[in-house]
């Protein structure tokens, strides 16, 4: 196991991002298998299988990150910059946003969350967005509303989601805000926090406690189950 | 008052909304100019501009302050507050822990407040999310029976042994007459203290026309006090006492009137008492608590026939030796501290309550039917509190009793083994594929076909197996396990056990509440049913005849009786 080394210093000049060159393993402090490979901030997709000590229920989609699916360029080093900040908060640069989550994501919930960012950013481009400082709230709203529908493999609508499912999207979108001092080639514009602050538990219309929504199983159908499994 | 703000030497004088006040330096660490805007932030947090209220918190917020002032100062920071930048105080804070970075970040905020002179940024950041979430609260840990035991015992010897030398005190007054110095006894020196209150040595010598010299001389006051007038120890054991009989939380518990104490009847209480956080609340005392609060209501009669009329409605009210503050109504901290290492026990107030808790949830054989402890908490608060294993011993018996219950679903899921007449029958005859389809050796066979392994409820296939205890020990489990051990083979002869188990938990299902004869019988009684279906009807009629419908023939314990 090769132990995680410093993070790479930031020089944070001009339109560069702070983070290019940087190892993200090292900032996330995440160690690497022996002579195992480690990943650039600048990779288009990163990959973290030869990192040591992943969970075992991590298939090998789960340890790639892959932000091609942003299709403009620009957004997709805003992407890179917020999953490298939320992997990796205690570096100096994430450190000091008064905005920044403390505690890191796992890889799993990073690969989440750059789902979201990658259907918030792509359906932004389809509205013909060009800068994400012209993001309004209504753009939130509506983003919300079309994510809460459920379609089929083919598209079609067929349902409406569970409050809980917009969870992520809402916070990917509220983050976004939060970070913004961070992103070198685009950001919200000054000033805007969508939802006004509302966490995006409190967006998401989540309401917690309560038994569980599913119900346990029927003895007479666990019962021949058990016995059929011992 | 305001706090202010003290300038030779750096600090704050606070006065606090209930009288208490005191100064605070912090000494000469750092940058003056950081401590004087902390110290200017953390005046407009204090009452009545802010929501502090107690020393103890101003206490908090100063070591806060001491410890950015050396870190500042380590780190080469000069210039006041609006010389800090965002990264050192990240750099503070991400090392900081949970208390000191709350209370840096509060003051900090509140001196830019006043004064506007952070960066934006660095106020930013002061506003922001935190680098160390607080900790969740450490459950109470319920003291162990011998603790328990040991605790309660010191509490009823200490309180029985001041009532007991209380009643004889009255005695001797009652048998003594008042006299001068000529005829100075015992029975005379209480006979006075009961008629003029708890008098002090010099106000005895007054009434006799002595000096105070001769009365310490003759001795025996200190005693006759004491013995008349409870004094703080005495006091405390009685309010131990009483929370560890009814469980009222101890600030409920120390704030009690004689107004509260509400008569029922002649051996009923109802307490009313107000806990800190919530409405006030009452509850109807055990019977334990009515007699310990009747004996300390005797006890104190006399104390509060001469207390001040406005010190006599105060439950706990008791006296102390030094007549510059006679009357006391409450037991600070620190006596109840020293309480305890006079007595050799530690006694946690809180511990106390969660004790009385975790002892009465125990008390039944088959759990508590509540479902909270106390309807003002919260479920977390309830499971951090009470439910949590809070030592790896509790913690290994609660994984344990996991593991029990989880075989014990995959066992209950095994279909009853019932075997009819005819096939024990075979099985006599040494029918070699029915013995192995049941799993059993042939003196196995022989000793269930002839009842040797018979249990209550079925014939056990190995009564010494430790499926329900320990190995190689009889079987410890109650007759209507057997219903769902895969071990048990139910014979026709078992129809009338059986038919009286049902009975049984018929019994039951009247006399508990649905939710928890489910909890504890339910699974039982469905396998009775599914075992009865495989007896034929005659075998049933014969054996409910002779089944009746008491315990007399069940092997039940005390507690499990239903009639």
């Amino acid at each position: 196991m090769t132990a995680p080394g410093p993070a790479a210093r930031h020089d944070g000049a001009g339109d560069r991002s702070p983070f290019n060159g940087s190892d993200v393993c090292a900032a996330a402090a995440l160690p690497l298998v022996p002579g195992g490979r480690t990943v650039m901030f600048d990779q288009d997709v990163r990959d973290f299988g030869d990192v040591a000590g992943l969970a075992t229920y991590l298939d090998l989609r789960d340890s790639r990150l892959g932000f091609t699916a942003i299709t403009d360029r620009r957004w997709r080093l805003v992407a890179k910059e917020y999953i490298y900040a939320r992997l990796a908060p205690a570096d100096p640069v994430v450190a000091v946003l008064p905005g920044a989550c403390r505690v890191p994501l796992t890889l799993k919930s990073c690969r989440t969350r750059l789902a979201e960012t990658a259907g918030w950013l792509n359906w932004l481009t389809s509205q013909r967005i060009a800068s994400l400082g012209q993001v309004t709230q209504d753009h939130c709203d509506r983003y919300l509303i079309g994510r809460r529908r459920r379609k089929n493999a083919a598209g079609a609508v067929i349902g409406t989601l569970d409050d809980a499912s917009l969870r992520i999207p809402a916070a990917v979108i509220i983050e976004l805000a939060g970070y913004g001092e961070l992103f070198t080639a685009d950001r919200y514009a000054g000033g805007f926090t969508p939802w006004r602050g509302r966490t995006s538990s409190q967006v998401a219309g989540m309401r917690n406690g309560g038994e569980n929504k599913t119900p346990p199983l029927d003895q007479q159908i666990l019962q021949p189950l058990l016995a059929a499994a011992f | 008052m305001p706090a202010e703000l003290l300038t030779d030497p750096l600090g704050i004088a606070c006065e606090f909304g209930d009288g208490r006040s005191g100064r605070w330096l912090p000494g000469g660490a750092g940058d003056p100019a950081l401590v004087a805007g902390l110290l200017a932030g953390l005046a407009g947090k204090v009452h009545p501009h802010g929501k502090l209220n107690a020393p103890g918190t101003v206490d908090a917020y100063v070591t806060g302050l001491r410890d950015i002032a050396v870190f500042m100062a380590a780190r080469g920071v000069r210039g006041g507050a609006s010389a800090l930048t965002r990264a050192v105080l990240a750099e503070y804070w991400m090392q900081a822990g949970a208390k000191l970075e709350s209370t840096t970040r509060a003051m900090l905020a509140s001196y830019d407040d006043v004064a506007h002179a952070l960066d934006v940024g660095v106020r930013a950041l002061a506003d922001g999310r935190h680098f160390t979430p607080w900790p969740s609260g450490n459950p109470l840990e319920p003291y162990d029976r011998q603790q328990w035991e040991q605790l309660q015992g010191i509490c009823r010897r200490i309180t029985g042994d001041a009532f007991a030398a209380h009643r004889r005190a009255l005695s001797a007054a009652g048998a003594g007459h008042d006299g001068g110095r000529a005829d100075w006894s015992g029975d005379n020196l209480r006979r006075l203290l009961v008629q003029r209150g708890p008098l002090s040595t010099t106000q005895i010598a007054a009434h006799l026309g002595v000096s105070s010299w001769w009365v310490d001389t003759h001795g025996g006051i200190r005693t006759a006090f004491t013995e008349l007038f409870p004094d703080v120890g005495v006091v405390n054991a009685y309010r131990v006492l009483f929370g560890c009989y009814c469980g009222v939380v101890p600030d409920g518990i120390a704030d009690l009137d004689i107004g509260d104490v509400d008569w029922a009847g002649d051996a009923a209480i109802l307490l009313g008492y107000v806990k800190g956080r919530t409405a006030a609340e009452s509850v109807t005392l055990p019977r334990r608590a009515v007699r310990l609060l009747e004996q300390w209501l005797e006890h104190a009669a006399l104390t509060r026939r001469h207390a001040p009329a406005e010190l006599a409605g105060v439950l706990w009210l008791h006296c102390s030796r030094r007549s510059d503050s006679r009357w006391q109504t409450a037991v600070d901290p620190g006596a109840h501290g020293a309480w305890g290492k006079k007595h050799g026990v530690e006694a946690g107030r809180r511990r106390i309550r969660t004790t009385f808790v975790s002892v009465r949830e125990r008390q039944a054989w088959h759990g508590s039917p509540r479902s909270l402890i106390d309807p003002n908490h919260s479920p977390g608060t309830e499971a951090g509190h009470y439910l949590t294993a809070a030592t790896p011993a509790q913690q290994d018996a609660v994984e344990s009793i996991i593991e029990q219950a989880q075989g014990d679903m995959v066992r209950r899921a095994q279909p009853p083994r019932v075997v009819t007449a005819g096939q024990l029958a075979g099985l006599a005859g040494g029918l070699p594929a029915t013995i192995a389809a049941l799993g059993l050796d042939e003196p196995a066979a022989a000793e269930i076909v002839s009842g040797g392994q018979d249990v209550f409820t079925a014939a056990c296939t190995d009564p010494t197996s430790g499926l329900h205890g320990p190995p190689g020990k009889p079987c410890p489990a109650r007759p209507w396990v057997c219903l769902l051990c895969p071990l048990a083979i139910f014979a026709p002869r078992h129809a009338g056990n059986l038919l009286r188990l049902k009975a049984w938990f018929a019994r039951q299902w009247a006399q508990l509440p649905t939710a928890q004869f489910m909890a504890t019988f339910g699974p039982y009684a469905t396998r009775i049913d599914e075992v009865l279906q495989h007896y034929p009807e005659p075998v049933l009629t014969a054996a409910a005849a002779d089944a009746g419908n008491d315990d007399h023939a069940l092997p039940l314990r005390p507690e499990e009786s239903t009639s």
